[in-house]
């Protein structure tokens, strides 16, 4: 479905992503791990056109989509959604959800009719019942609770239909139980619209238990890829992560 | 705990944005000591370490050091009167060289406890850049320099928070012999991270915290044999294929 | 300004005229280093465009000139004046801009114009409105021989002095202690807190020294130039092209580029003195075309201005309200009823202007309150919105329809220019860069007199609608123009509860993330623009039918100052707040102009209480009137009913 060949991103002279070959199938969860620091997001901002690609390739459906900017890629049928809550903060959530739906109705330019009559505010109160989050429609996306923020961030992503869903640390900041409800949640939706998952994930329980297929990242290289048992045996990947070894 | 300790937590709460939150977090650090912050991403050590510096003010509660409540004290005045906090993530001032982002910890005129000529002494790598930019310096060259740019400003205490996040193994010994030359100078610290390993190594104490509340605090020894803690609070099996990065 | 009275300059081609062009680029050059160094200073630490700044330097004149009398040396008050200067910019930064810094820029903007008023009006009641003559001091008199040419001292003396300050202050900036703080605070202020350091205390610090330097730059541009209220004009804008050009918030940059516009004037000035006056703008906009973030720069636009963001959403009022039904029955009888009783010709002819006022702060709304946009140049469509009327009356027809449709269509078509030049700026380049092409447009008015009347303007007499009824007639007029008014607003509401007004709220809360759901937000801020152009063309066109005249005024940055005024007066973000702010600043004006020669300090004074207690304007007291209101009322149950189904934006 997507596919990376050599993509490779430096700043200055730090090398953020280095020569990623990363092939994302069709079925499946896939996550990608790795501690901080190792180019997780920036291969997020490589994907999605926020940053250029220094060298490499990236095909999507088979078509290279490297250097085309994050409106055109969106078209394509890949959205994110981001780490830090990016979010219409002072408009309501039910307008942060239109605004999102609307994105592919044939009068999202339009300048004469009702923003909130065109057809696709019906698919905004759907999609807003699906995340559960229909009973703050009229409140203001910053008034919301951590979790509820968090969801609408997944939810702006899955509003404009994609085919390939990124989404960077969905559960950041919250809790177990939170967590655990929230991923049940985008699991579903993602199922119902047949929408392919790719998750950052700093949990390494949930990643484990949710994923099909998982890549480890490391200082901008990928370090380890399969599934979810061959990584949790993997020494090279513990030691990544945990650093030093007890007694070493 | 002890009405003379150097720094106190009393029933605090606090919230900062949304998620990161306080409820009821009482601690305390005493002179000399290394006492560790553990707990998931998330569960507010980071917020902790933001209350005690003033960056963050508690809704409740009450922050002492030295005995003198500081919880309305603005940030820049509890720097001054020795808490020295290095963030997450470092800081450093990118545009600023090597030197000047010591001469900055030193900027207020009160006492170091070291000079930047000690310090680029003890720390060798950053002597040979002391001219480049600080953006210029890897991540383990900029998490010493945040520590030695710390420690010019008067400190009685210092606050690191996680200092070997997403560091090489190598550094990561580097920062660990680092923090336990200060501790060699009985200069008290308050160590968060989400890396076992570094504070069973140093710490001497330690809290964990979970979901923004205290839900244990012992000795290290007390914490390497309770399995079931560290499984819980930490996910840390001692298989460790279970870790939380 | 200093642009206009370029240097004399021999008028053969030699050796000679080689050198004097040298050190005449050199002079002017190291004359405008000087203006913007201050600029760049306040600006390159605190993120402030600082608009206050040419008051600054024209009260160093005027103070450097004071002590010069009170003491006769020219030397002790080059540095006492300037002190004494940097004493009143401490004042004015505790009372205004520190308690502001984590705001829009908007707020920034805004209050340094209310300083700059307040400053400009006392200026005038101690010194008076004259222009007032420097000696060049006897030590600096007359000439001395540089090579092949006898030249001027004191202009001599004027490269030196500022090469000596500019290399002072950068100094002081590279390797102080103080320096290293603004630096470091400039590049992170929460961990410059964490070192101990008092930001705010720095902040303050570093107001005065900009306002110092500025103060020392008016002082030594005095002898050569006429002290007058007017002079910090070309002050401010001399600092915004060169900081510019230079890259925000370099103070190396702003230098490099002071003594290239330097030289550029000089050669233009003898060679080419048609353009004299556009050298700023064309380098600019060149600049900003070619390499937008400036000669120098590296700065970061995205990360520093904070987004312009409202705690509170006030939404439209729906024309179908029974108060504004209500106000809007009271002004269709108003000629008929209070028209020789309450009011004279001339009343009904202000309230006309209350309207053309409200359609260009509601014009500025759709742009700057609603899509985030800080344009600090509409005055560009409301002056060709008049130019265009004019021009057309006076040459084509006098149909009144068909010369507002060309002036709708001219200011449109060049709104959405500007829309698409700028709309990969954001923040403030963005208001630089419109700030920019108002000051083009309005030196080609001054300049192509052939066309325009130059800074006389044009004048016009009869305008018609569908050739009969005289629009000339100020009651007609004034149905026309609240005809006018009503459509306008009518028009914005409709854009904006729509599915493009919605995007444009997206693009303010948050441009990244409507570019990931797929919008294209360059061609939502063009059009956008177009129509804000479009209405502020209505403005203007209405204005010269009202007036019957126009000057290059109309085209001057203090109408977009005014208008920006207006809008948060009345309510930023509202629609009719902005029509409100309208109306009552140009109430203000030209009531309290007949009582007090000095009403501009009292609306800089206004501007300024707005913009610390309530930002988001008159409407917001309504809103909190309203609800005590309710609050009372509320056992009776006779409150207004919520109009809710015309609710949502």
């Amino acid at each position: 479905m997507l596919e990376t060949r050599n993509l490779t991103k430096t700043f200055g002279a730090l090398t953020a992503v280095n020569s990623v070959d990363l092939t994302i199938e069709r079925e499946g969860i896939h996550s990608i791990i790795g501690p901080n620091g190792a180019g997780k997001s920036t291969l997020f901002h490589l994907l999605t056109g926020y940053h250029q690609p220094t060298e490499g390739t990236i095909r999507f459906e088979g078509e290279n989509i490297e250097g085309k900017s994050p409106r055109t890629i969106v078209d394509k049928g890949i959205s994110r959604s981001f780490q830090i809550s990016d979010l219409f903060d002072g408009l309501t959530v039910e307008e942060n959800v239109r605004i999102a739906t609307q994105s592919l109705d044939e009068n999202r330019n339009s300048v004469w009719k009702r923003s909130d009559s065109i057809d696709s505010t019906r698919k905004a109160e759907t999609l807003m019942e699906d995340l559960d989050l229909t009973e703050f429609a009229d409140t203001r996306a910053d008034a919301l609770s951590h979790g509820d923020r968090r969801k609408l961030e997944v939810g702006l992503a899955i509003a404009v239909e994609p085919d390939l869903m990124l989404l960077d640390e969905p559960t950041a900041g919250m809790g177990n139980e939170g967590s655990a409800k929230m991923v049940q949640t985008i699991r579903r939706i993602a199922d119902e619209r047949d929408i392919k998952l790719v998750l950052i994930e700093h949990d390494l329980e949930m990643v484990m238990e949710i994923s099909d297929r998982i890549t480890v990242l490391n200082r901008g290289a990928i370090l380890k890829e399969g599934d979810p048992e061959t990584i949790q045996a993997d020494e090279d990947v513990q030691e990544a992560y945990i650093g030093t070894g007890e007694g070493e | 705990m002890a009405p003379d300790s150097l720094l106190e937590m009393d029933g605090v709460y606090a919230s900062y944005g949304s998620g990161h939150v306080l409820w009821d977090v009482s601690l305390d650090v005493d002179d000399g000591e290394v006492v560790g912050l553990l707990g998931r991403n998330g569960a507010g050590k980071t917020t902790t370490l933001r209350t005690i510096s003033g960056v963050i003010k508690p809704t409740e509660g009450a922050v002492r050091f030295g005995g003198e409540d500081i919880t309305a004290v603005p940030d820049y005045e509890i720097s001054q009167r020795g808490i020295s906090y290095v963030p997450e993530g470092r800081d450093v001032f990118p545009d600023l060289t090597v030197h000047e982002n010591l001469r900055m910890g030193g900027v207020t005129g009160s006492e170091g406890i070291m000079t930047i000529e000690e310090i680029l002494e003890w720390m060798p790598r950053l002597e040979e850049r002391k001219s480049l930019k600080a953006s210029k310096l890897s991540g383990g060259e900029q998490q010493m320099l945040a520590i030695g740019r710390a420690l010019m400003s008067k400190t009685e205490l210092l606050l690191l928070d996680e200092p070997t996040e997403g560091l090489a193994p190598q550094i990561v010994e580097d920062v660990i012999e680092t923090i336990e030359t200060i501790k060699g100078r009985d200069i008290p610290i308050l160590l968060v991270e989400q890396n076992l390993n570094t504070v069973l190594e140093v710490a001497d104490r330690v809290y964990i915290l979970d979901q923004g509340r205290v839900v244990y605090d012992g000795s290290i020894d007390e914490l390497r044999a309770d399995e079931d803690v560290q499984l819980e609070y930490l996910g840390v099996g001692t298989d460790r294929s279970q870790q939380l990065d | 300004m200093i642009a206009s009275q370029s240097l004399p300059l021999l008028a053969f081609i030699s050796v000679e005229q080689a050198a004097f062009l040298l050190l005449n680029g050199l002079a002017l050059g190291v004359l405008y280093v000087l203006i913007a160094a201050g600029f760049a200073v306040i600006f390159g630490i605190t993120d402030v465009l600082n608009f206050a700044h040419g008051a600054f330097y024209m009260v160093g004149a005027y103070l450097t000139l004071a002590v010069v009398d009170a003491t006769g040396s020219f030397f002790v008050a080059l540095i006492v004046g300037p002190i004494a200067v940097a004493g009143i910019g401490v004042v004015a930064e505790r009372l205004t801009l520190s308690n502001i810094y984590d705001r829009s820029p908007l707020y920034h903007v805004l209050i340094t114009f209310g300083v700059l008023l307040i400053v400009t009006e006392l200026v005038e009641i101690v010194w008076g409105t004259g222009t007032q003559f420097f000696q060049t001091p006897e030590l600096l008199a007359g000439a001395v021989q540089v090579g092949p040419i006898a030249y001027p001292k004191y202009r001599l003396f004027t490269i030196l002095a500022g090469a000596v300050i500019a290399l002072g202050t950068w100094l002081l900036i590279r390797y102080s202690r103080f320096g290293l703080i603004l630096r470091a605070g400039a590049q992170d202020q929460a961990t410059a807190r964490l070192m101990g350091v008092n930001i705010k205390k720095y902040y303050t610090l570093t107001f005065a020294l900009g306002t110092f330097l500025a103060a020392i730059a008016g002082g030594l541009a005095s002898p050569f130039l006429s002290v007058n209220p007017e002079m910090g004009n070309g002050a401010l804008i001399i600092a915004f092209v060169v900081v510019a050009i230079g890259g925000l918030g370099s103070f190396a940059g702003a230098v490099v580029a002071g003594l290239l516009v330097g030289f550029t004037q000089a050669a233009v000035d003898t060679f080419v003195p048609a353009l004299s006056g556009f050298v700023f703008y064309i380098l600019l906009l060149a600049a900003l075309l070619i390499k937008p973030e400036g000669i120098l720069g590296d700065y970061e636009i995205r990360k520093h201005a904070a987004k312009l963001s409202y705690d509170e959403r006030i939404p439209p009022v729906p024309l179908t309200d029974r108060r504004v039904l209500a106000l809007l029955g009271a002004l269709l009888l108003l000629p008929v009823v209070g028209l020789n009783t309450v009011m004279s010709s001339y009343g009904v002819g202000l309230v006309a202007l209350m309207f053309i006022w409200g359609i260009l702060a509601l014009s500025l709304d759709t742009v700057t309150g609603y899509t985030g946009l800080i344009s600090f140049g509409h005055a560009a469509f409301y002056g060709v919105g008049s130019y265009v009327v004019a021009l057309t009356t006076l040459n084509v027809t006098n149909s009144f329809l068909l010369s507002m449709g060309a002036a709708i269509l001219v200011a449109a078509s060049i709104a959405w220019l500007v829309g698409a030049i700028s709309a990969r700026l954001s923040g403030l380049y963005f208001a630089i860069i419109t700030f920019a092409i108002g000051q083009l447009l309005y030196q080609m008015s001054v300049s192509w007199s052939g066309l325009t009347g130059g800074s006389n303007g044009l004048s016009i007499d009869r305008v018609e609608l569908l050739g009969f009824v005289d629009v000339s007639d100020t009651v007609t007029f004034y149905y026309l123009a609240l005809a006018m008014l009503v459509a306008s607003y009518y028009v914005a509401k409709r854009i904006m509860d729509s599915p493009f007004g919605l995007q444009l709220q997206a693009i303010r809360e948050s441009e990244r993330r409507t570019t990931f759901l797929g919008y294209n937000t360059n061609m939502a801020k063009r059009r956008i623009f177009a129509v804000s152009g479009a209405l502020g063309g209505v403005a203007g066109g209405l204005f010269v039918t009202l007036q019957t005249f126009t000057s290059p005024e109309t085209l001057f940055w203090v109408v977009s100052g005014d208008a920006l005024f207006a809008m948060v007066l009345g309510g930023v973000g509202t629609l009719y707040g902005p029509i409100i702010g309208g109306a009552v600043l140009i109430g203000l004006d030209q009531i309290l102009t007949i009582y007090f020669d000095h009403w501009r300090m009292l609306l800089g004074l206004i501007l300024i209480v707005i913009v610390l207690f309530a930002p988001r304007g008159l409407v917001s007291f309504y809103a909190i009137g309203a609800e005590l209101l309710r609050g009372e009322r509320g056992p009776f149950g006779s409150a207004e009913p919520e109009p809710v189904e015309e609710r949502g934006d």
